[in-house]
């Protein structure tokens, strides 16, 4: 197997073990610190109040959202206007609560994304309000709901997925980089070129190489992220699919640079150029959506883009249909560019 | 016959890099190819290994022709190469190393010990690639070609930037793989290195053959004679001496001996005269005189002619 020596001489490689898990690791708890210290720490509930009349909230409904409120566990919002890549809780009052409520039958739903539920806490707080209203404690009943909508997510709940993407894309475009530069310049090609061995399994063997540490790097930064940030996450199967297609995507880039760039510095410093953008402009730190349209037309160009999303849709949504989409667009955009690379680059001098 | 090459010439764009040689390469020997830097060694050795295409002409390697596919398949089988200036995985060591080449020939039978004997690295079996010394890195480069056990080694310039200890080693391994029974292909640009090893040599420069043959045929073709050169207080002992090829340098005398008895005659002389021998030395001509003789050149340490 081609795969095994190269993971050998990876992990002996402290430069490797630093870029592809310590960097990563670094600016998850950088970046997941500092927004999410700005973010506060309090959890952030939204309530939707639909039991209005008249424009005039039910007193029932303006009660139980201060008594929330007073119980200072939570921090409330209203959802008009609200930032929807921030929501992760939200209270919906039906409309006609007061009166389900006065016949012995009101439901309230609380829509959640997976992480951090405050159920406990608002059971609590319903036991106190349906003993003030009617004596029995089970006129209010709560149901809880799956929240799944897009941006759902908290800061580093939204990071780490991309911190994975990034992490994937560069380990890929150097790597391929490295391989193709470093074992031109010392031979190593020319001599696999007099064995038996085919192209096509060194290239993939490489592949096999680029998954493994891709699995690694991912497992790393998940415990991690928990470890630190307390994110607790099970990944839908598909998200394996997601993490394959990944480490697919982007070695053909490398190779091709690699191609066309002559010695390993200046390949390295275009695999630069080339990371670079993908990494701000795919909705690694930040979504798409609070970016000009332009830049959101261009990101749609971005390997890195696909990568992300499909994570997020794996990791926290389980959004099978998203992430076997976005995994078919990195393993087109992958094989597409690693054939074209193997055309192009010949182990043979002519 | 291992090796048969005819009116091989190999064209990159307007230059020549191969002119139309022709050679052949016994079983069993060690066939050098000795030039300077450009003469085409690397090129020829490469089309035989079938990594590049020849221009015109006929390459065959094992019964093969390096054009056809299936020949190619066969041959690279069969055959071990060590490429110019090649340099393995740093931070493997050397039994991982090897275990990788013999890998990629499907060989998990491979002896590895018994390389990394053959080679004399068996105390730095475990050490990693990048701490060795230039030449246990050229020892271990040269076992790594002999994974697939071949029954045709190519050494490109094996010996290049080593220095003259290691360089020795290098040529005792090369020793032990002719005694092996394998076929040796080695380039050089060290005249000593093709006249310790090789038992045919061909002379390369501009990528024509200027001379081929035994090291010691090729000597005495065209290497000229062996000079004695004594140093002392000359006397009139020169009229005695033999007409023929006597030079007079400052304190020296250099005598171009026609045939190897002549030395005791032209001693006993230089006895009887009493002349006052300071010193005297017995100056073989080597290859280098021979490459002198046929292109009017020398080549320095780096492979430079001038
Ligand atoms: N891939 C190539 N493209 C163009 N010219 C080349 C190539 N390889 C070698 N040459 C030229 O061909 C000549 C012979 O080179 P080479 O076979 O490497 O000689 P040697 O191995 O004896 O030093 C040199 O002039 C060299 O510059
Ligand atoms: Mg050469």
């Amino acid at each position: 197997m081609v795969a095994t020596g190269h993971i050998r001489g990876w992990y002996r490689n402290r430069n490797n073990i630093f870029w592809t898990l310590a960097f990563p690791i670094i600016m998850m708890v950088l970046f997941g610190g500092i927004f999410g210290f700005f973010q506060g720490s309090r959890t952030e509930v939204f309530i939707q109040n639909e039991d209005v009349t008249g424009g005039i909230p039910s007193d029932l409904s303006v009660r139980l959202v201060s008594l929330i409120e007073s119980s200072d566990l939570v921090t409330l919002r209203t959802l008009e206007g609200a930032d929807q890549t921030a929501i992760s809780h939200i209270i919906l009052i039906p409309s006609g609560f007061e009166e389900d409520v006065k016949r012995g039958r009101g439901i309230l739903t609380l829509k959640e994304t997976g992480s951090g539920s405050i159920g406990e806490t608002l059971i609590f707080i319903l036991d106190t309000l349906n003993i003030e209203v009617s004596g029995t404690p089970r006129s209010i009943t709560l149901r809880e709901e799956a929240l799944d909508s897009r941006g759902s997510l908290n800061f580093v709940e939204f990071l780490m997925p991309g911190i994975i993407g990034i992490t994937i894309m560069t380990g890929g475009v150097f790597g391929a980089i490295h391989t193709n530069t470093k074992y031109r310049a010392n031979h190593v090609l020319r001599k696999l070129a007099t064995t038996p061995l085919r192209k096509s399994e060194w290239i993939g063997g490489m592949m096999i190489y680029q998954l493994v540490l891709s699995l690694i790097a991912t497992v790393i930064i998940i415990s991690v992220a928990f470890i630190i940030f307390g994110l607790t996450l099970v990944p839908h199967v598909v998200a394996i699919l997601v993490l394959i297609s990944g480490a697919l995507a982007f070695p053909g880039i490398g190779m091709l640079l690699a191609k066309f760039v002559p010695d390993e510095e200046s390949a390295e410093a275009t695999g630069n150029v080339v990371t670079f953008p993908m990494m701000f402009l795919s909705g690694t730190f930040f979504p798409l959506d609070v970016m000009p349209q332009s830049l959101q037309v261009v990101a749609k160009f971005f390997p890195l883009t696909y990568l992300n999303e499909g994570l997020r849709a794996a990791f926290f949504f389980g959004d099978i249909e998203t992430a076997l989409f976005d995994a078919a667009v990195l393993v087109i955009f992958g094989v597409t560019l690693l054939v074209i690379g193997s055309l192009v680059t010949s182990w043979r001098e002519e | 016959m291992v090796i048969r090459v005819e009116h091989l010439v190999k064209k990159y764009k307007d230059l020549t890099a191969v002119n139309d040689i022709s050679f052949k390469v016994k079983k069993g020997e060690v066939f050098a190819f000795l030039g300077p830097n450009g003469a085409g060694k690397t090129t020829t050795v490469e089309i035989l290994e079938c990594l590049r295409n020849p221009t015109s002409g006929l390459a065959e390697v094992l019964g093969y022709d390096v054009s056809d596919k299936k020949g190619q398949d066969e041959i690279k089988a069969r055959i071990g190469v060590l490429p110019q200036d090649f340099s393995t995985f740093d931070l493997l060591d050397c039994r991982e190393n090897l275990k990788y080449y013999a890998k990629m020939y499907g060989n998990d039978n491979c002896d590895i010990d018994g390389l990394i004997s053959l080679v004399a690295l068996d105390e730095k079996a475990k050490s990693r690639y990048k701490t060795l010394s230039g030449g246990l890195k050229r020892r271990l480069a040269i076992a790594i070609t002999l994974v697939n056990d071949p029954e045709v080694v190519f050494l490109d310039e094996p010996t290049s930037a080593l220095d003259p200890k290691a360089r020795r080693e290098i040529w005792t391994v090369i020793e032990g793989l002719r005694r092996k029974g394998k076929t040796i292909f080695l380039t050089t640009h060290y005249m000593e290195e093709a006249q310790a090893l090789a038992n045919n040599v061909c002379i390369l420069d501009r990528g024509e053959i200027v001379a081929e043959g035994t090291p010691s045929g090729l000597i005495s073709r065209y290497g000229g004679n062996t000079n004695l050169v004594l140093q002392g207080d000359p006397k009139d002992i020169i009229k005695d001496l033999p007409t023929a090829g006597v030079e007079r340098l400052e304190d020296k005398i250099k005598i171009s001996l026609k045939e190897e008895d002549s030395v005791r005659k032209i001693l006993g002389k230089i006895s009887r005269s009493g002349m006052e021998l300071e010193r005297l030395e017995i100056t073989r001509p080597s290859l280098e005189d021979v490459f002198l003789k046929l292109t009017g050149k020398r080549i320095s340490d780096e492979g430079a002619v001038h």
